[in-house]
């Protein structure tokens, strides 16, 4: 795990609060771990830029999640990403994290751990954005329409089709 | 409201943000429940998966299934050639123990044919028996032959210019 910034106890606070769900979300948007560090961390290194500027956001919450979404956006957008998504529709079974094998008395098994991941993987960008920010982050509707700039009509059935696709992962 | 619900509307439910019409369908009707209870289940296993770190992508071990495809290919092929080599080979020599067989036994019917009487010589034992009759002419003329060819043989394996016993086979066709 990377070290946080350091700028303040405020700062720090932010990051303690934060640097997790942050790094959840990225994970969600990018299906890749070292990735997912790699853009939590540069989240917070443009939060703490942002800050150095003596400008605060209306919600520092809400500013994490939306730079954390262009950001992981930004990473999708280069070309060896699109090369490396490519190349590895199989997950290597090693990289199977015992710790997520039983869930509240329900066993998930490693195939169906990774068939989630791999369902994730193959839902379009926006249908992950919006899972991620409608039911990970648990964004309304209405937040999630105004700030992927959807009809929350457009965000229902991205969410359905997300879930739809992702609930075929546990047959 | 009429018939069951939609997918989407439980998924609103399960988000809490379904109309009053849709909670009561729900409460009312034992399939919906049914989907409604079954999505989420699912959705809580979903979210402890993706609370989870993905696993790594396996580049190597695709980069080993990838070999697991050519390997298979390249050996093949290389069977394929080595086979071909082999085969080539074979006809080459069978060929050659053809010919061999095969130049005696049309020199020699000329020699039958000069020696009426005689049986068809054959510098090959297999076409020979006990009861074939051979004489002394026919089979010096036999060996002579074979001589004169496998002398041809030697020099057709080799660079003959400067050798005066292949060149003189060689051109004695061409500069009588
Ligand atoms: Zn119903």
């Amino acid at each position: 795990m990377s070290k946080p910034p350091s700028f303040g106890p405020d700062y720090q606070k932010l990051y303690q609060e934060h640097h997790g769900r942050i790094l959840r979300l990225c994970r969600i948007l990018l299906s890749n771990p070292e990735e997912a560090e790699d853009v939590a961390q540069e989240v917070f290194v443009k939060a703490l830029d942002y800050w150095g500027n003596n400008s605060m956001p209306e919600s520092w919450p809400r500013w994490l999640t939306t730079v954390a979404i262009n950001t992981c956006r930004d990473r999708r957008r280069s070309s060896w990403w699109k090369r490396w998504l490519k190349s590895t529709d199989d997950f290597d079974e090693r990289e199977y994290p015992d710790e997520h094998a039983a869930v509240e008395h329900q066993v998930i098994r490693r195939e169906q751990y990774e068939r989630i991941w791999q369902r994730l993987r193959k839902l379009s960008r926006r249908q992950q954005e919006v899972f991620a920010l409608r039911y990970i982050e648990g964004w309304s509707t209405q937040e999630v329409s105004e700030a992927l700039g959807l009809t929350p009509g457009s965000v229902k059935r991205h969410l359905t089709r997300a879930i739809d696709n992702l609930r075929k992962g546990l047959a | 409201m009429g018939g069951c619900l939609k997918e989407q509307d439980l998924i609103e439910l399960l988000l809490n943000e379904a109309s009053a019409p849709v909670q009561n369908h729900v409460k009312a009707c034992l399939p919906c429940s049914r989907r409604y209870r079954k999505l989420a289940g699912d959705m809580k296993v979903i979210s402890a998966v993706l609370r989870g770190r993905p696993p790594k992508a396996a580049e190597r071990s695709r980069s080993w299934s990838r070999l697991a495809v050519v390997a298979p290919v390249c050996a093949s092929a290389l069977f394929l050639f080595m086979a071909g080599m082999w085969i080539g080979e074979s006809l080459q020599m069978r060929g050659g123990e053809k010919l061999a067989r095969h130049l005696p036994q049309a020199t020699a019917q000329p020699v039958a044919r000069v020696m009426p009487g005689e049986t068809m010589l054959a510098s090959s034992s297999e076409s020979l028996s006990a009861s074939d009759p051979i004489t002394p002419v026919a089979l010096s003329y036999v060996n002579f032959l074979e001589d004169t060819f496998s002398q041809d043989d030697s020099c057709a394996s080799r660079d003959n210019s400067f050798d005066p016993a292949c060149s003189s086979s060689w051109f004695s066709g061409e500069t009588p």
